[in-house]
């Protein structure tokens, strides 16, 4: 990677504190990002993706290490700074989409706009230009209670694209989706990234992680693998599941407990579907 | 659009939306404001009608005197003997006392018969002396006169009537001229005073009683002695200064014992002015402390609604904070908020009580109590003030949780339940 890299992190930490208790979300995390990349992140739950992409977002800062976005130090910014940043570079999408309740389709895109300084009426034009894009436009009068899951997560990606971001962050953006809604989610992604956006999103659907050219594996705040492709033991496991999710369980059960999949597998146990790994809904990390 | 056009628009837009209803914050200033106008506008009502009252004893220093009897044995006479005061007394009063300014005196017959043409009733009449005018403000309506000297010299049969006592024999009818009876005797009427309001009074209101020279009544009750005599006194002396020579005095000629209490009562303007001085800064005490309890009440609940309002919004400011939004955004549009919600509270409390103190003066009770309350008036410089104090607790009640959740990054918000 000759080219200066969008994120840059260099043995990050972050240990969060409550009370006497301090747990180490990150340890010595270190991620070169070129812009123009599409990587997914994977990992069991608890793992420390969420934390890592939260500083990724400029919405929290490490406990130690470095971190530049674009170049410029995060932990020297000040808050008006770090919000212009998340403003201006950043689109976030969370699980949980994170709209706001009372505001209609069209209010939640303006959102970001109108934090930029945007006038009402281009503010207004451009709103409905992203939810065409994601083909919302329609329901742009809705509020989010009158939208279905994988509508609320497309006003969503619309809000985090309005200001024309150079780096989508996405955490499980299809976690509280159907399968079908979150492909389509995936796509547009896809599609943002051929457009030149780094993307960088959260997901437990391997499937969904092949997608992306760049896949690592964090596990106990530390990345255990960087590259074009699933990790290896992951494969055998999906592998597993998919072949015979009964007969597989004991067999794998020591080697899923260490790569996280236990929980999956104590769902297969329970006897709920797994009708190959298109189907195999992820445990909510 | 700076931060704080943002939140303000932000304010604007979303006001109204959502669980937090923003009606309980104006109503919780209106209900301040209003109760805080509605009492200083009574009390201050209730200030006036003393102040109005003090003003009707313009009576400047006058003194009223009464006889009772001894206590005490003095100079070989036992206890219980009525002590009498005759002209002569007051004559002497006039002589040995310089600073006695003028000097009259007092016979009252209590439930008196009056009679003009149908109507009959019994009052009290007065058998009292001209300058009663001057010191007791027995002030003529125009087109009558009071009492004068020539009445008295003549024993004239002329009579006074207080306001009141002219409507319940008169009506609306033209009384100066009339002839009335008083007793089965044929008076003219020759005045009704100006109405007045009273707070020092013994034997009840004047306005409720007739007056007629003490000559008069002397020739028509027989000689009797004084009920009271009336005295004013000079400034700068004071009625108090001069009481142990005027008791000395009268002792001296009735023969009684000077520091014999019973024998002489003494009642002055002075010390009812101190008395309702005293009443008026009491009352102001209590309204003070009442208002300021009133405020304080109104001022904790709001800042309590407005503290929850916005933490229940610590995540709805974690989202926005996360796209972006400055916590000069958060709070401009939280100060906003309070700003016109405290804003409009006040205006609808002043507006309400504007309207209750209107309609209380539009009563029409005329009756003792409604005057003792006098008529209430509202202060809206006061009422401005409320809800300045309140609008300001609202903005400090609203900013400062809207600055802790503004500073807390905005993962930490978006946890908040
Ligand atoms: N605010 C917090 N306070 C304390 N511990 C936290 C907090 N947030 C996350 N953690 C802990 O940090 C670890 C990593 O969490 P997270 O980054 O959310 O994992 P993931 O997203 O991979 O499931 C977990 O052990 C989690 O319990
Ligand atoms: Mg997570």
């Amino acid at each position: 990677m000759s080219e200066n890299p969008i994120i840059l992190m260099e043995r990050v930490t972050r240990v969060y504190k409550s009370g006497s208790v301090e747990t180490p979300a990150l340890r010595e995390v270190s991620i070169r990002l070129a812009a123009g990349e599409m990587a997914a992140i994977i990992g069991p739950s608890g793992s420390g993706k969420s934390t890592l992409m939260n500083l990724m977002g400029c919405l929290d800062v490490p406990t130690s290490g470095l971190y530049e976005f674009d170049g410029r130090e995060v932990g020297k910014l000040s808050s008006e700074e770090m919000a212009e940043l998340r403003n201006r570079s950043i689109g976030f999408v969370f699980q949980s989409f994170h709209l706001l309740p009372h505001a209609t389709a069209r209010e939640n895109v303006e959102m970001p706009l109108l934090f930029g300084g945007m006038a009402a009426k281009p503010r207004r034009e451009r709103a409905m230009e992203m939810l065409e894009r994601v083909g919302l436009a329609p329901r742009a009068h809705h509020l989010p209670t009158q939208l279905s899951g994988g509508e609320m997560q497309r006003v969503a990606v619309a809000r985090a694209l309005a200001n024309r971001p150079r780096v989508i962050l996405a955490d499980e953006p299809t976690g509280n989706l159907d399968s079908r809604s979150g492909r389509g989610i995936i796509e547009l992604f896809r599609e943002l990234w051929k457009e030149g956006v780094t993307v960088v999103l959260i997901t437990h659907d391997l499937g969904l992680a092949r997608v992306c050219p760049r896949i690592m594996k964090i596990q106990d705040g530390r990345i255990v693998h960087d590259g074009a492709d699933v990790p290896v033991e992951d494969e055998t496991v999906e592998e597993a599941i998919r072949s015979d999710p009964v007969a597989v369980t004991s067999v794998v059960d020591s080697e899923a407990r260490l790569s996280g999949w236990t929980k999956v597998l104590r769902s297969v146990r329970g006897g709920r579907g797994v009708r190959g790994t298109r189907g195999l809904e992820p445990v909510r990390g | 659009m700076s931060p704080w056009r943002q939140g303000l628009f932000l304010m604007w837009r979303f006001l109204g939306r959502g669980k937090s209803h923003p009606t309980a914050v104006v109503l919780a200033v209106g209900w301040g404001t209003l109760s805080m106008m509605i009492l200083l506008a009574f009390g201050e009502g209730l200030k006036q009608a003393f102040a109005e009252g003090r003003g009707a004893l313009t009576e400047a220093n006058l003194v009223v005197l009464w006889s009772g009897s001894t206590t005490k044995a003095w100079q070989g006479m036992k206890p219980g003997r009525a002590i009498r005061f005759w002209d002569e007394d007051l004559q002497a009063l006039k002589r040995s006392i310089p600073e006695i300014d003028e000097v009259a005196a007092e016979r009252s017959s209590w439930s008196t018969s009056l009679a003009w043409g149908r109507s009959a009733i019994t009052a009290r009449v007065n058998g009292v002396f001209p300058c009663y005018e001057r010191i007791r403000s027995h002030i003529p309506q125009p087109g009558g006169r009071f009492i004068n000297e020539e009445d008295m010299r003549l024993r004239r049969r002329v009579i006074f009537l207080g306001p009141e006592l002219k409507t319940r024999l008169f009506g609306d009818k033209e009384a100066v001229g009339q002839t009335i009876m008083v007793r089965g005797v044929p008076f003219s009427v020759i005045g009704i005073m100006i109405e007045k309001r009273q707070m020092g009074m013994y034997g009840g209101p004047d306005i409720a009683k007739a007056t007629i020279p003490i000559t008069t009544y002397a020739a028509m009750f027989g000689d009797n002695p004084y009920h009271n005599l009336v005295y004013t006194v000079k400034a700068p002396a004071r009625p108090a200064d001069i009481e142990t020579r005027v008791r000395e005095t009268l002792a001296a000629r009735q023969r009684f014992d000077p520091a014999d209490e019973g024998c002489v009562r003494f009642w002055d303007t002075v010390k009812m002015r101190e008395i309702s001085d005293k009443i008026v800064i009491g009352l102001q005490i209590f309204l003070g402390i009442v208002g300021g309890m009133t405020l304080l009440v109104a001022g904790v609940g709001l800042a309590n609604m407005l503290f929850v309002l916005v933490h229940r919004r610590t995540r709805e400011i974690g989202m926005q904070m996360a796209i972006g939004a400055k916590p000069t955004v958060v709070i401009a549009r939280t100060v906003g908020e309070s700003l016109i919600l405290a804003g409009i509270g006040g205006y609808v409390g002043i507006a309400l009580s504007w309207l209750i103190v209107e309609g209380v003066q539009r009563l029409p009770i005329q009756n003792e109590a409604m005057q003792f309350l006098g008529k209430p008036t509202l202060s809206i410089p006061l009422g401005v003030i409320t809800v300045l104090v309140l609008v300001g607790i609202g903005c400090l009640a609203g900013a400062l949780p809207a600055r802790r959740a503004s500073r807390l990054n905005p993962v930490e918000a978006l946890r908040h339940e």
